[in-house]
C-alpha cells in the first residue's frame, strides 16, 4: 500500500499531508477495482462451466477407456466366416457395504436376471464386512445398461472383454475353450496363447488380427448334421468324422459327437464331449488291411491277381474265420473287395513281421502326432510283435489309433505316396522340402482302384452317390471292453473322393452303433451310407465335379461306351477274379448290389 | 503469463475432445464387433438351412445336379443343348422370398 502510495506520489499527485491522504484513498479505490475485476472474472468463468460442462478442461487421465489387454484375435475358417470373436461384456459387481437395502436389491437383480439366486444374492449383500461382490460376469451393453437403470447404489458395471462362438455347436472342440479371464485353455485358443501370442497381440476390438483356421464351415456343418442323423439312426453311443485334404493335410472339418456348445463352458467339463478325433485311440478293424495291402503291392509280396487261401486259419489257440467264408482261394483284389480277415492274416504272414512293422511304422503308425488343436495319445500296439500280432493286425485289430493319425497314414496311400502331417491351421505358402514317401505312385494308384471295386461290388457299395467317384473302405472292429472283446463294434468308412483324382479323404466312425436289423451292424450298413451321404453333400460344396464315366444308381453311362469301351474297363470282371458262395458279391452286377430305391430314398429326406 | 494460462487451458480442452474422440471409436468399434459376431451368429449354416428347406422348399445340391462341360461337349442328347434364345424365366425364389417376407414387411409398416 505504501509503495502503490509513493507510485501516486510521483506521478505528480499533489504533494503535502492532505496530497499523501487522496493517494492512499485512490490507492485503495484501484485496488478495490482490481479486486472486483478479477472476482468478476472468476464467476463468469464459473457460471460459463455450469451451463456448458463440456467445455470444463479436466485431466486427460478421467476418461480413459479400460485398457484391451485381454482381447484375442479373431479365428476364421478358410473363407474367412468367423468362428470365434470378442465383444465388448460388462462384469457386475456390488461394495455390499455401501447397498442400503440389501433385500430390495437383490429382488430387483433377480427380476432383472432370472438365473440369479436371489437367496444367495440377498445373503452376500448382507455381508456388510465385505466390499466386492461379484453379481454377474458376461453381460451384453443392453443387460448392463438395464442394470445400471436399477439404481442401486454400491453397484458398479466393468468393462471387459468375452469370447464369442457364433457358430455354437460347430468346430467347437476344434477351437477349444477360453477362461473367464479370456486366456486359451484348449484347442485352438490355447495354441494360439502358447504358439502365436506374440505374432497376434491385438491393438482394438475392431481392429484385431485373424488365425485362418483350415476348416470349412459348411463342410464342417454338413459333416455334423449327417454323423448327427446318423448317431440318431443308429443309435451310436459317438460318432467321429474327418475331412480331410489328402494333397496338403489340411482338415477341412472335423466332428466328434456328442459335443457341446462353447459358449457355455460348463458343458465342456462333460468327458464324454471330448473330442475323440484327437484324444482316443481306437481299433478300427478292417480299413487297416488297406495297409497290408498296399504293403504287398508295394514291396512286391504279391501281386493283385495273386491267390491266397481264405479258409479259416488258426493261430496258437484262436481262430481267425470270415464273415463271409469261402473255401476257395481268393485273390488279392477279392480279399480287399470282400474284405476277407484270413486272406490279409495271410498275406502279412508272407510279407513276415519285420516289414509290416517297418511298414506301418513308415506310415506314422506308431507315434504320437502334436496338431494344433491338441497332441494325440501315443498309438497303442504290441511291445513284442509275435506272428499272431502280425496276423490280426493285418486287419486293424491288435493295433488301436488315434483316428486323425489313421487318416494322415490314409491319405498317403491314396494321394500317390506322400506323407502328410493334418494341420489345422491354414499353411502358409510350400515348404518346398521334397515329401517323404511312403509308397510308390502306382501302388496308391492302384490302391485307389482297389477301393473304387469295393464301392462298386464290395462291402462298400453302400457308400455309392449318384455321379461321384467314391472309394472306399468299410472297417467293423469289435470293442475291448476290461481286456475282452465284445459284440459291440466300431464301424468305419474311409472314402476318398473322387477316386480318379485325389482330393479329400472321409473318415466316418461310429462307436457302438445298433443293428437295424438282426445280424447287419457291419460297417457296410450304416457307416458306409453315412460317408456316401456326406460325401454327396460336400462334394458341390468342395467343387468336386460328377465324372460323366458313369452312373452308379441309374446304371447308365454318361458316355455311351461299348461294354469293351475303356471308360468300362475298371467294372469289367478280370479274368482272374474269384467269386464267393454270396450271389450278392458274386460278380458285377449294378442294378442288384445298387438298388435305385436304396438308402440315399429313405434316408430323412 | 496470462498467454501461458490461455495455452495450458486449450490444450486441457484439446486433450478432451481427443479423450472424447477415443472413447467414441471404441464404443463404436465395440458396437462393430457385436454387429459382426451378430451378423455371424444370424448367418450360421444351421439357421440358414433350417430357413431354405422350410420357407423356400430347397434342398441340398446333389452332385448329379452338377454337369462338368466335358458331358455336355460330348453329349449328342439335344436337351443339353440351348435350343434357341432362353425365355425370360421367372426367378422362383426371388417369388418364394417375396412371398416369404412380404406379410412381415406388411405388418412392421402398419
Amino acid at each position: 500500500m505504501r509503495t502503490l502510495a509513493s507510485a501516486f506520489q510521483r506521478l505528480g499527485g499533489s504533494p503535502g499531508q492532505k496530497g499523501a491522504a487522496r493517494n492512499a484513498r485512490r490507492a485503495q479505490v484501484l485496488l478495490c477495482l482490481c479486486f472486483a475485476a478479477g472476482f468478476c472474472a472468476v464467476s463468469g468463468r464459473a457460471i460459463y462451466y455450469a451451463a456448458f460442462p463440456g467445455e470444463m478442461p479436466m485431466l486427460a487421465s478421467a476418461g480413459a477407456p479400460p485398457a484391451l489387454a485381454k482381447s484375442r484375435p479373431d479365428i476364421v475358417d478358410r473363407n474367412g466366416r468367423i468362428l470365434a470373436t470378442d465383444i465388448r461384456v460388462y462384469w457386475l459387481a456390488a461394495n455390499p457395504k455401501e447397498i442400503p437395502h440389501a433385500d430390495d436389491a437383490a429382488e430387483k437383480l433377480a427380476a432383472l436376471f432370472p438365473d440369479l439366486n436371489q437367496a444367495a444374492l440377498s445373503r452376500k449383500f448382507h455381508d456388510k464386512a465385505s466390499r466386492f461382490e461379484w453379481v454377474k460376469r458376461g453381460l451384453v451393453p443392453g443387460q448392463a445398461k438395464a442394470a445400471h437403470a436399477l439404481g442401486i447404489p454400491g453397484l458398479s458395471v466393468l468393462a471387459t472383454v468375452g469370447r464369442v462362438y457364433p457358430q455354437g455347436n460347430d468346430a467347437a472342440q476344434i477351437l477349444g475353450l477360453t477362461n473367464v479371464d479370456n486366456e486359451g485353455m484348449s484347442g485352438i485358443e490355447w495354441y494360439i496363447d502358447q504358439k502365436l501370442a506374440g505374432q497376434v497381440a491385438p491393438a482394438s476390438l475392431a481392429k484385431r488380427p485373424i488365425v485362418k483356421l483350415s476348416l470349412d464351415l459348411g463342410v464342417q456343418h454338413v459333416l455334423a448334421e449327417e454323423l448327427g442323423h446318423a448317431m440318431q439312426r443308429y443309435q451310436a453311443a459317438a460318432a467321429l468324422g474327418l475331412v480331410l485334404d489328402v494333397r496338403n493335410g489340411e482338415v477341412l472339418a472335423s466332428v466328434s459327437l456328442p459335443d457341446f456348445d462353447p459358449n457355455r463352458r460348463e458343458q465342456a467339463m462333460d468327458e464324454n464331449r471330448r473330442n475323440r478325433i484327437v484324444t482316443d485311440v481306437y481299433e478300427l478293424g478292417s480299413v487297416f488291411k488297406t495297409f497290408t495291402i498296399a504293403m504287398a503291392l508295394d514291396q512286391n509280396v504279391a501281386g493283385r491277381y495273386d491267390r491266397f487261401d481264405a479258409s479259416p486259419l488258426r493261430i496258437g489257440h484262436f481262430m481267425v474265420r470270415d464273415a463271409h467264408a469261402v473255401r476257395e482261394p481268393m485273390s488279392v483284389e477279392d480279399i480287399y473287395v470282400h474284405s476277407s480277415n484270413t486272406g490279409a492274416a495271410r498275406i502279412a504272414a508272407a510279407a513276415g513281421v519285420a516289414r509290416q512293422q517297418r511298414f506301418l511304422e513308415s506310415l506314422g503308425l506308431f507315434e504320437k502326432l502334436e496338431t494344433e488343436a491338441g497332441t494325440t495319445p501315443k498309438p497303442v500296439f504290441p511291445a513284442a510283435w509275435r506272428p499272431a500280432n502280425a496276423a490280426t493286425i493285418a486287419y486293424g485289430h491288435g493295433i488301436a489309433v488315434p483316428p486323425i493319425v489313421f487318416a494322415s497314414a490314409m491319405a498317403s496311400i491314396v494321394n500317390g505316396g506322400k506323407r502328410i502331417k493334418p494341420a489345422f491351421l491354414l499353411s502358409e505358402g510350400s515348404a518346398d522340402v521334397a515329401p517323404e514317401r511312403a509308397i510308390q505312385p502306382e501302388t496308391s494308384a492302384l490302391m485307389r482302384e482297389l477301393m473304387r471295386l469295393v464301392v462298386q461290388r464290395g462291402t462298400g457299395h453302400r457308400a455309392a452317390a449318384a455321379g461321384l467317384d467314391i472309394g472306399g473302405k468299410t472297417g467293423t472292429a469289435l470293442k475291448v471292453k476290461d481286456g475282452h472283446y465284445t459284440h459291440d463294434v466300431v464301424n468305419s468308412f474311409v472314402a476318398v473322393l473322387p477316386v480318379t483324382d485325389p482330393k479329400y479323404l472321409i473318415l466316418v466312425t461310429l462307436d457302438e452303433p445298433k443293428a437295424e436289423t438282426a445280424d447287419k451292424n457291419e460297417a457296410g450298413y450304416n457307416a458306409a451310407p453315412t460317408a456316401g451321404a456326406i460325401a454327396q453333400r460336400i462334394a458341390p460344396m468342395l467343387d468336386v465335379l460328377p465324372t460323366p464315366r458313369f452312373d452308379e444308381t441309374a446304371a447308365t453311362p454318361y458316355e455311351r461306351g461299348g461294354s469293351n469301351s475303356p471308360q468300362r474297363a475298371v467294372l469289367r470282371k478280370s479274368p482272374y477274379e474269384t467269386s464267393g458262395p454270396d450271389p450278392r458279391y458274386s460278380g458285377y452286377s449294378q442294378r442288384e448290389s445298387v438298388p435305385n430305391s436304396g438308402y440315399f430314398g429313405a434316408y430323412g429326406r | 503469463m496470462l498467454y501461458t494460462y490461455d495455452l495450458k487451458f486449450k490444450t486441457r480442452k484439446l486433450e478432451t475432445q481427443a479423450q472424447a474422440l477415443v472413447a467414441e471409436l471404441q464404443d463404436e468399434s465395440d458396437f462393430l464387433a457385436l454387429a459382426r459376431a451378430d451378423t455371424t451368429y444370424l448367418s450360421r449354416p444351421e439357421r440358414i438351412e433350417e430357413m431354405a428347406r422350410r420357407e423356400l422348399k430347397l434342398e441340398p445340391i446333389a452332385p448329379a445336379q452338377l454337369v462338368p462341360w466335358k458331358a455336355i461337349l460330348a453329349s449328342e442328347d439335344p436337351s443339353w443343348q440351348p435350343q434357341t434364345a432362353p425365355a425370360p424365366r421367372k426367378d422362383g425364389i426371388a417369388a418364394l422370398i417375396e412371398k416369404a417376407v412380404a406379410p412381415a414387411a406388411a405388418q412392421a409398416l402398419r
